[in-house]
């Protein structure tokens, strides 16, 4: 049998004296969309900061059978992609630098990112992370001039070109206004259709989790409140314990507003 | 240093390294610190471990206080060590005042009686721990854009930062024990030139070593003939120009310039 494309067992992590994941454990296949949702300061980001090894952890993570911890950061970054929640920049690099620079784990070369020396294949990749996020008109600009959302997307292109099996998404649409809260939504499901893919995304935003995820990771306090099928995860009953107050109500309060 | 630590003031003279480095060198003149198959790898020696040591200390305080290691924290912690080690230098001073003419000598900075022989050990050094910085420069540049983005991208991030950490002090280390504590070039001379070349550290590493060295040249011919027939220390013009542009830098960069 194939291993699973992630295994997580028995996740622990502390910041500090505070315990931040407890005992957490969960899997994912490919071609599935992983949402992970919980309230403030349950363990969601520390859970993806682990599995890029930013956080020291007991338990295990496993990529398609093999223990995260043995691989070489460059063969790690080929596996998992990764948007951060946000990404502050400080000097004017062009977009499409940082874009190419999602290329290095494929190419570690000093040169071998220009454009004029790298392969065809590597310039592809680049472009067509820059095509499917919509920054290839912008592509000569430099990253201190582009609003929160281009900046987002830039950074969502660099994840893209870095073409890894899994794509970690921590709040992608956090910065983003509607339309583009679609577009990339829509763009990650159009980027999950080819085999061998999975995303895992963090998300606040329970509607969309429940539009768009094949499965959801519920989590409370660090621990792992319920886990499987979107529609099963996310009931009224589950969602009250884990956020203390009566979601089902308030989204249909909410959207009573609109009729 | 300034794409390391993603912090666009970030310096061995604003870190206190260069500092650092100095009170190696002193240590090693007031205590005799000396190797006998080389006559001056004593200063060069302890120069270039004292520059480590204190980027490691700074750097480690830093941490512990902000783990974002953020402009303000560096800089705050860098002016403390500084006085730090003067006052420490002052106590070594007070031991060895004999020496006191020489010691003067590394805290202000100069190229005064300086030959080939020193340029040759300078060129060594750069040809190594600036080669090594050199083939670094992609991963300069992903630590540029930032320190989280470089390790998912699959950046080592802990080696890496190793190998240039390592470096710098050796660079900051051999050019003090050469020409003292020179101060504010490496911070002034990367901020006119990024932007000419842009932030890609591999056109900016090279095009500010030789903008650095033409910065210091200007400067040394200004110390030997503004006092004409007395000679100033290059120290002190590098750091009188210098600490006016890092000013004007630090009042853009407040004002989201």
């Amino acid at each position: 049998m194939m291993p699973k494309m992630l295994e997580v067992k028995a996740l622990s992590a502390r910041l500090g004296q505070k315990q931040v994941l407890e005992d957490l454990s969960f899997s994912l296949e490919e071609g599935r969309w992983l949402m992970i949702a919980g309230p403030n300061g349950a363990g969601k980001s520390t859970a993806v900061k682990a599995m890029t090894r930013g956080v020291d952890y007991q338990g295990s993570i496993l990529f398609e059978g093999e223990d995260i911890r043995k691989k070489k950061s460059a063969e790690l970054a080929r596996c998992m992609g990764v948007l951060a929640q946000s990404n502050p920049v400080s000097y004017s690099f062009t977009v499409e630098e940082v874009v190419s620079l999602g290329r290095y784990s494929h190419t570690p070369g000093l040169f071998s990112s220009d454009r004029r020396r790298a392969g065809k294949p590597e310039r592809d990749m680049v472009e067509y992370a820059l095509e499917l996020t919509g920054m290839a008109s912008r592509r000569r600009q430099s990253v201190l001039t582009l609003s929160g959302g281009e900046l987002q997307r830039t950074f969502l292109a660099q994840a893209l070109a870095q073409d890894p099996k899994l794509l970690i998404l921590d709040e992608p649409t956090n910065h983003l206004d509607l339309l583009y809260q679609k577009q990339v939504f829509e763009l990650i499901g159009e980027w999950l259709k080819t085999p061998g893919r999975a995303v895992i995304s963090v998300t606040h935003d329970l509607s969309l989790a429940k539009a768009y995820g094949t499965e959801v990771l519920l989590m409370d306090q660090g621990r792992k409140a319920a886990w499987g099928r979107a529609e099963e995860v996310l009931t009224a009953e589950a969602l009250k314990r884990v956020y203390r107050m009566d979601v089902y109500g308030w989204m249909r309060k909410m959207l009573s507003q609109w009729t | 240093m300034q794409g390391l630590l993603k912090n666009p003031l970030a310096d061995g003279s604003t870190l206190g390294v260069s500092s650092g480095a100095a009170l190696g060198a002193v240590c090693a003149i007031a205590f005799g610190i000396t190797f006998p198959a080389l006559p001056f790898a004593g200063t060069m020696v302890t120069a270039v471990l004292f520059a480590f040591l204190s980027l490691l200390l700074i750097l480690g305080l830093a941490y512990r206080l902000d783990h974002s290691l953020s402009t303000d924290t560096i800089i705050l912690i860098g002016v403390v060590f500084s006085m730090f080690v003067s006052s420490l230098m002052s106590i070594v001073i007070t031991f060895a005042s004999d020496r006191i003419q020489h010691i003067t000598f590394w805290t202000m900075g100069s190229l005064q009686g300086k030959g080939y022989p020193d340029a040759l050990v300078l060129l060594g050094a750069l040809v190594f721990f600036g080669g090594a910085i050199f083939l670094h420069s992609r991963e300069l540049n992903a630590f540029a854009i930032g320190e989280e983005n470089a390790r998912h991208i699959g950046v080592d991030v802990r080696r890496v930062r190793l190998i240039l950490l390592i470096a710098v002090s050796g660079l900051i280390g051999v050019c003090v024990s050469v020409g003292g504590n020179i101060g504010f070039v490496g911070l002034v001379t990367p901020h006119i030139l990024r932007m000419l070349t842009g932030p890609d550290h591999r056109r900016l590493l090279p095009a500010s070593l030789f903008g650095g060295a033409c910065f210091l040249m200007l400067a040394d011919l200004v110390s030997r003939t503004l006092l004409n027939p007395r000679e100033l220390n290059v120290g002190i013009v590098t750091s009188l120009a210098g600490s006016a542009v890092f000013i004007l830098i630090f009042y853009r960069a407040r004002r989201g310039g």
